[in-house]
């Protein structure tokens, strides 16, 4: 698999990270030599979901 | 297109709405966000109207899918040529990034891969944005948390490179770079040095937070002193850009927030040279007086 199956193949993977879901992004996601891959991808994660929160908070 | 200098201005929140309109306080210019305006009527868009009177617009966008591999949502270009017909905005932005996929919305400003294969994708999309819209685009550089391993070049290449194949041009965010600096380890001198400057036809200057060794862009915060440094080096790499302050939480009143505005008047009245503040008029003038 590459080009523009690969990009569309990475989107799916992190889109299902974010939402709590099976995923393989961590394999195709950089450590630093402080933070693990998991704990990057979960700020986009975290985000996702206090955005969530907070949408419904304000409608509801 | 070649570059015309706005001068100084600030993102439209509608916390400012009726300050704004009652007021009319002194900004050079407001960017709006396009998707906050698609609709069909009602009072954001009577109350764009009257702003649009008194203000040069540009007209900022959150959702075009350039990056996205789903197709591009024609809906949605029809709604932001409609409203680009309306407000008539000196530009049009929107973000070098990915939200979407399975036309599931992430709404979030998501990173891609730096690599031949991506910068090929982009350059075609913004291609068919720009020929359906009739004009070219600016796109914006991200803030990022994690790099992806199959990428092949530093961010600033894959910038360059599609900026020069589908000749959009560049919102360059340098509160975006600082950040990715800080959680990527490299120099924001690098990045700006390698931008062809030529393109660059904005800035964009925010504040954001620290969540332990990262820094997350959070537009929540003043802009802060480094920024402020890497404005002043990128007004030295580039000479006049027109400037706006992104603020989209813990909103100061807008009396605050012009008098932030008025720290980058300042740092461009002295950064730059007496041709360049001839070259771009009133604004800079003012700034240094």
């Amino acid at each position: 698999m590459g080009g523009l199956d690969q990009l569309r193949q990475l989107q799916q993977d992190f889109m299902h990270y974010v939402l709590g879901e099976q995923s393989e992004i961590v394999t195709q996601t950089e450590s630093t030599p402080v933070l693990s891959a998991k704990d990057l991808l979960d700020i986009y994660a975290t985000a996702y979901k206090l955005r969530l929160k907070g949408a419904i908070s304000t409608n509801y | 297109m070649s570059r015309p200098f706005l001068g100084f201005g600030l993102g439209l929140r509608t916390d400012h709405y009726q300050y704004v309109i009652e007021h009319r306080p002194q900004a050079d210019w407001f960017e709006i966000i396009s998707e906050n305006y698609m609709v069909p009527g009602g009072k954001p868009l009577a109350n764009l109207d009257k702003i649009c009177a008194d203000y040069p617009v540009v007209m900022h966008g959150v959702s075009m899918l350039i990056g996205s591999t789903d197709p591009l949502n024609q809906g949605y270009l029809e709604k932001l040529k409609g409203l680009i017909e309306r407000v008539e905005p000196l530009w049009v932005p929107d973000h070098l990034c990915w939200t979407h996929v399975d036309q599931v919305n992430s709404h979030d400003l998501l990173l891609l891969p730096y690599d031949e294969a991506t910068i090929n994708h982009l350059a075609d999309r913004i291609s068919q944005v720009q020929y359906f819209l009739g004009r070219p685009i600016l796109i914006e550089n991200l803030s990022s948390y994690v790099c992806c391993t199959q990428s092949e070049m530093p961010e600033w290449e894959f910038v360059s490179e599609i900026v020069k194949r589908s000749g959009c041009y560049l919102l360059l965010d340098i509160n975006n770079i600082f950040i990715s600096d800080h959680n990527h380890h490299f120099k924001p001198e690098t990045y700006i040095d390698a931008i062809p400057g030529e393109r660059v036809m904005q800035f964009h200057l925010a504040g954001h937070s620290y969540n332990g060794d990262m820094i997350i862009d959070t537009h929540d915060h003043d802009v802060c002193d480094p920024v402020w440094a890497l404005y002043e080096y990128a007004l030295w790499r580039f000479g006049a850009v027109s400037t706006m302050i992104e603020r989209d939480g813990n909103i100061p009143t807008f009396t605050e927030l012009r008098a932030e505005l008025a720290i980058a008047e300042s740092i461009a009245a002295k950064t730059l040279t007496e041709q360049q503040i001839e070259i771009s008029g009133r604004a800079l003038l003012r700034g240094a007086g």
